[in-house]
């Protein structure tokens, strides 16, 4: 309740903005009831400032600070030891995995160097008899350019290829200024090994070693190096695989590196 | 605190904290110095600091770097700005420098504490926080300096 002894202390806390409405609404009645006080009340009203918004503070950029994440370098041999780390484990992995490939390439090379070199696969069929000429009874020379044209008006029957034998001294171009015996050197001709060979294109189930046209034993030497190969093909398989589902965990502190391959 | 939260500390506040402390000072240049170390200790204490204390922190930077600075140097802005009263003309009453003048009257006390209240708007309690006193102290500090102003404003009316 406002009374004479109170009412500087409503009017303060008026000028304050302390009062609630009600406590405001009875220092007015009191006031209407007793209007000497008006004018105190209005000059404690007055008393009350008002902010200068004409000053202002221009230095403002110069306070900010960047707003970029900042790394703080305080335990920087913390830091750098596990770069270090981080780099050693990563060239490591690196050469490990090089090391990997390469020791397979290298058993490749040795497989095929520590057996005797195949002879050319083309050797037995597509060698050129010149220095064995037509005399060669067995081998019945046949021109290459009919020979394949035989075959292939065959070859959709029955995929096969027969060798036709050819006269001995049938020239090659006729009319020509080529005599006979220097045409019979001179056409390409392929000894008949065996007049029923036969050139079945290997079938999908055979194994291709059986097909190819070498010995036994460079077979063999094949057939090591091949399943060498396959065998660590299959095993970068399983090794890329599992550096796939690979996590490394690093922990430094209370920092945690977690590196997913 | 990071420092996206200071430097809009730096936008909302640097012209309240200058305002502040110019009024407190009497000197725009001490406000100035005032201005920087103070959001220079914000950003010090940037870890410590709460984004929605910042502002009550600041003020208490300022108005502790004010007292500081008001002993040092004493009342001679003030003192030359009461000579400029010798000077006012009456006729040409200008309610905001006469407020100007009376706040001139006051001690670096109860200057801040009406600067307090009636630029920022604080309550009590938190005038209380910002400069170390209890909420009655506070509160009766700040009606001897209302009382005082309505003096210095009735005393010019007369004069007029």
């Amino acid at each position: 309740m406002v009374t004479w002894e109170n009412y500087e202390e409503y009017m303060c806390l008026h000028t304050d903005g302390e009062l609630s409405e009600t406590e405001t609404r009875e220092l007015y009645r009191f006031v209407e009831q007793h209007p000497e006080l008006q004018d105190e009340l209005k000059a404690f009203s007055a008393a009350r400032l008002v902010p200068d918004t004409s000053i202002v503070f221009r230095d403002k950029e110069m306070l900010l600070k960047p707003e970029g994440r900042v790394i703080a370098l305080g335990n920087w041999k913390t830091y750098s030891a596990a770069a270090g780390l981080l780099i050693l484990l990563a060239t490591g992995l690196a050469q490990w995995t090089d090391r990997g490939r390469s020791e397979t390439a290298d058993q490749v090379a040795v497989t095929a160097s520590e057996k005797e070199p195949a002879a050319p696969l083309t050797t037995p069929v597509t060698r050129n008899e010149l220095t064995e000429p037509a005399e060669n009874k067995e081998a019945a020379p046949v021109r290459m350019v009919e020979a394949i044209a035989a075959a292939d008006e065959k070859k959709p029957e029955a995929a096969v290829l027969e060798l036709q034998p050819l006269a001995p001294a049938t020239p090659v171009i006729q009319g020509g200024a080529i005599t006979a015996p220097e045409a019979a050197h001179l056409a390409v001709t392929v000894p008949a090994i065996d007049h029923n060979i036969t050139l079945e294109a290997p079938a999908e189930e055979k194994e291709f070693l059986a097909w190819l046209p070498v010995e036994e034993e460079k077979k063999m030497g094949l057939k090591t190096l091949t399943s060498s190969v396959s065998s660590r093909i299959e095993q970068a398989k399983i090794f890329k695989e599992n550096i796939k589902e690979t996590t490394f965990a690093l922990k430094l502190g209370r920092k945690e590196l977690v590196i997913n391959f | 605190m990071d420092a996206k939260s200071y430097n809009n500390c730096v936008k909302d506040w640097s012209d309240a904290l200058f305002r502040f402390a110019w009024k407190c000072t009497g000197n725009e240049e001490d406000a100035r110095d005032i201005t920087q170390s103070s959001f220079e200790v914000l950003w010090q204490k940037k870890d410590s600091v709460l984004p929605e204390k910042a502002k009550p922190f600041l003020f208490q930077v300022a108005y502790n770097q004010s007292v500081d600075m008001y002993r040092k140097k004493g009342r001679i802005q003030y003192q030359e700005e009461l000579r400029q009263e010798d000077s006012y003309h009456p006729s040409n009453p200008d309610l905001k420098r006469v407020l100007d003048r009376a706040l001139a009257q006051l001690d670096e006390q109860a200057r801040a504490l009406v600067l307090l209240k009636d630029y920022e708007g604080y309550s009590y309690d938190e005038i209380a926080g910002i400069m170390s006193l209890s909420e009655s102290q506070v509160k009766v500090y700040l009606h001897r300096a209302r009382k005082t102003l309505k003096q210095y404003l009735v005393s010019v009316e007369h004069l007029i």
